[in-house]
């Protein structure tokens, strides 16, 4: 049985990890010991990376005993690198966690800091060139080898040219080096891909009551999808985070068919879910995510809000089951446009785009069949008012007529299209038929009416 | 006698798996003389409805989706270009002022007439639907009593308008079959040809739409005027 880890105070006593218990145990008698958990401590650190989400998304573990966070971009939201930092370690500490941290431009860098410089920053070139070679993160068998060769700090080798470095080490050396003055690239693999829509709020005074995280979520998903709004994207996915005081993160992840923006409709999805969250003693930030988006158009607001979620997912389910077999030619939807002939006052539209259809006006005096295309009819007039109708070879006598409701072309678009007078009329069975006249005289079918 | 007749009607309705007339939900006409016929007080909401006719027929089931309109879900409307070329589209503007919720309209235009029923019964299974209309399709006894148990399971009306009333009344199983045509002064002529559960076969009435009152009147007959021949 060996030590894993020993405390400052034992460390002061002559402990160290590798040596075996009946040694330490002969070197401090009342030693505290309490068994190893390695797997317990890496849950630990990847709830700690969760936890760090509320400075940054892209939170990577590094090692067993490390975090590696990208707080580019962030910082300002602290009040600074410094105060960042002060403000981890301090949350650290009141978890009961002792911590060495550093901010540097690279990864490489901030690592090196972190083990074995002082302070927060590494103040320049010279300050790194200061440390020892297993700053770089070596194998000890190099750096050993290093050692020998009076090759002690990182300035010693940075100095040497590389060939002869690289014949006699390896590449790994220069590689690292590279790494360290950032000529060379080091991404760092975030415990979560870093969402491409973030939203987040913070509370001077943490929060625990329902209706408080129902709020706050009502508030970011103003922000998210304005933000949505602006950048033309609807979201397939949203991911609520909520951070508690006591370090723990928790999360909620709705899924949607279609593309939504609509805050409305996305907090029914989240609502039925919102009691999942332990609160706690209170959550202290917020934060809201939309991991996949799908480009969405400009649509308009809905003001008829009857249908639940699931009744609007039924209806895009049907809908794409329907343009999946028909093509969306054959899947139509009528739109209201602004024009007064009557065959363009009504677009039929294919409803896979989503969009819902504007206001109808009711509109009196018009069929309710409109035929796609007038058809030519003929019509006699007896005594002044219209008497017989001939409509694919029969000839209906007409018992009444209204009329004439005048329709001018629409001059900016057609400037030689005739202009129609329509009449109403209604035979001796009481059908009834749409026509219309041009000033030519001719006569046209264009609807029926019951 | 008449309560162990109703018993037994009750018993049978729950072997056979159908809901008794009286719990089903129903939409009725608003004019009392028709409804009091129709079993259940109106023409069932998760039946299968027969509507034969020229544009009469169109304008009496379009004052039954507006009665209708606040059942949620999309208005499905199938049917085939050439038919639509004859006889003409559904206009949104005139269908709105019947109160058909036309905001919810969906124009689903098929090839084959099979193809119509494969769009009705997807249209129903997936439960999105307030109610489904298909235009000209030919029913024969067998689909519709397929059409029938798919409205029942999905408890969701299906119309089929045909257009052009015939003599001679082919078997169905559709809940009820009206034959609607026009009559002067902007009526119509309703005749309820079949009704199950009822003895109602060959019924008329004279409808007037109210579109005040957004239902159906029995109008009176018109005093001045003969009977117009029906053609």
């Amino acid at each position: 049985m060996r030590v894993y880890a020993v405390d400052a105070a034992a460390a002061d006593l002559g402990l160290a990890p590798y040596m075996t218990l009946s040694e330490a145990r002969a070197l401090v008698p009342e030693l505290a010991t309490a068994p190893a958990d390695p797997p317990g401590d890496l849950a630990a650190l990847a709830r700690l990376a969760d936890w760090a989400g509320r400075y940054t998304p892209l939170a990577a573990l590094d090692g067993t005993d490390g975090l590696i966070l990208d707080i580019s971009g962030c910082a300002h939201l602290f009040g600074g690198e410094a105060a960042l930092l002060a403000d981890l370690r301090d949350r650290l500490g009141r978890f009961g966690l002792a911590v060495h941290c550093a901010a540097a431009a690279t990864p490489a860098a901030a690592w090196a800091w972190a083990r074995f410089g002082r302070g927060d920053t590494p103040t320049g070139r010279a300050a790194l060139h200061a440390l020892p070679t297993a700053a770089l993160r070596l194998p000890s068998e190099i750096v050993l080898r290093l050692d020998r060769l009076g090759l002690r700090r990182i300035g010693d080798l940075a100095a040497l040219p590389r060939a002869p470095l690289a014949a006699r080490f390896g590449m790994l050396p220069g590689e690292r080096l590279d790494r360290l003055h950032g000529a060379a690239p080091e991404p760092i693999t975030p415990c979560r891909p870093a969402p491409p829509w973030r939203v987040r709020v913070a509370f001077a005074e943490p929060i625990a009551r329902p209706d408080d995280i129902a709020a706050a979520l009502d508030h970011l998903l103003g922000r998210l999808c304005g933000e949505l709004a602006a950048g033309d994207q609807g979201a397939r996915e949203m991911t609520f985070r909520v951070y508690r005081v006591d370090g723990t993160m928790q999360a909620l992840r709705v899924g949607t068919a279609r593309p939504l923006r609509t805050p409305r409709l996305l907090a029914r999805l989240f609502a039925e879910r919102l009691g999942e969250i332990d609160p706690g003693f209170g959550l202290e930030t917020l934060v809201l995510e939309a991991g996949a988006t799908a480009a969405l158009g400009p649509e308009q607001d809905d003001l008829d809000a009857r249908s639940s979620a699931e009744q609007a997912n039924r209806e895009t389910q049907l809908l794409d089951r329907l343009v999946n077999w028909l093509g969306p030619d054959r899947v139509r939807r009528p739109h209201p446009v602004e024009s007064h002939l009557p065959e363009r006052a009504i677009a039929w539209r294919t409803a896979a785009e989503p969009g819902a259809p504007g206001h109808f006006r009711p509109a009196a005096l018009r069929p309710l069949r409109l035929l796609p295309r007038p058809e030519p009819v003929d019509v006699d007039q007896a005594a002044g008012s219209l008497a017989t109708l001939h409509w694919r070879r029969m000839a209906r006598t007409l018992a009444l007529a209204c009329g004439p409701e005048r329709i001018a072309p629409e001059w900016w678009r057609a400037p030689d299209a005739a202009t129609r007078d329509y009449y109403r009329v209604e035979d001796t069975g009481g059908r009834r038929y749409w026509l219309y006249r041009e000033p030519a005289g001719n006569w046209f079918l264009h609807g029926l009416a019951p | 006698m008449t309560t162990a007749l109703a018993s037994l009607r009750a018993e049978l309705a729950a072997l056979e798996g159908r809901r008794p007339a009286a719990a089903a939900p129903v939409v009725d006409l608003g004019a009392m003389a028709v409804d009091a016929v129709l079993p259940g007080g109106g023409l069932r909401l998760d039946a299968l409805h027969e509507i034969a006719g020229d544009a009469a027929a169109t304008g009496f089931l379009a004052g039954l989706l507006g009665r209708m309109r606040r059942r949620p879900g999309l208005l499905v409307w199938c049917g085939q270009r050439h038919g639509w070329q004859e006889g003409g589209l559904p206009y949104p503007p005139a269908l709105a002022r019947r109160g058909v919720p036309v905001e919810r309209l969906l124009l689903v235009e098929v090839e084959r007439p099979a193809d119509l029923l494969r769009a009705i019964e997807d249209s129903l299974r997936s439960r999105a639907a307030m109610a489904v209309v298909a235009e000209d399709m030919a029913l024969d006894l067998t689909a519709s009593r397929r059409l029938q148990l798919a409205a029942e399971a999905a408890e969701t009306p299906v119309f089929a308008l045909r257009r052009g009333a015939e003599a001679r009344i082919p078997p169905t199983a559709a809940a009820t079959r009206w034959t609607v045509t026009a009559q002067p002064g902007g009526r119509c002529l309703a005749r309820l040809d079949r009704c199950r559960g009822a003895q109602t076969a060959g019924r008329q009435w004279c409808l007037e739409w109210n579109d005040a009152t957004l239902c159906f009147d029995l109008a009176a007959p018109l005093a001045d005027r003969p009977g117009a021949a029906a053609e």
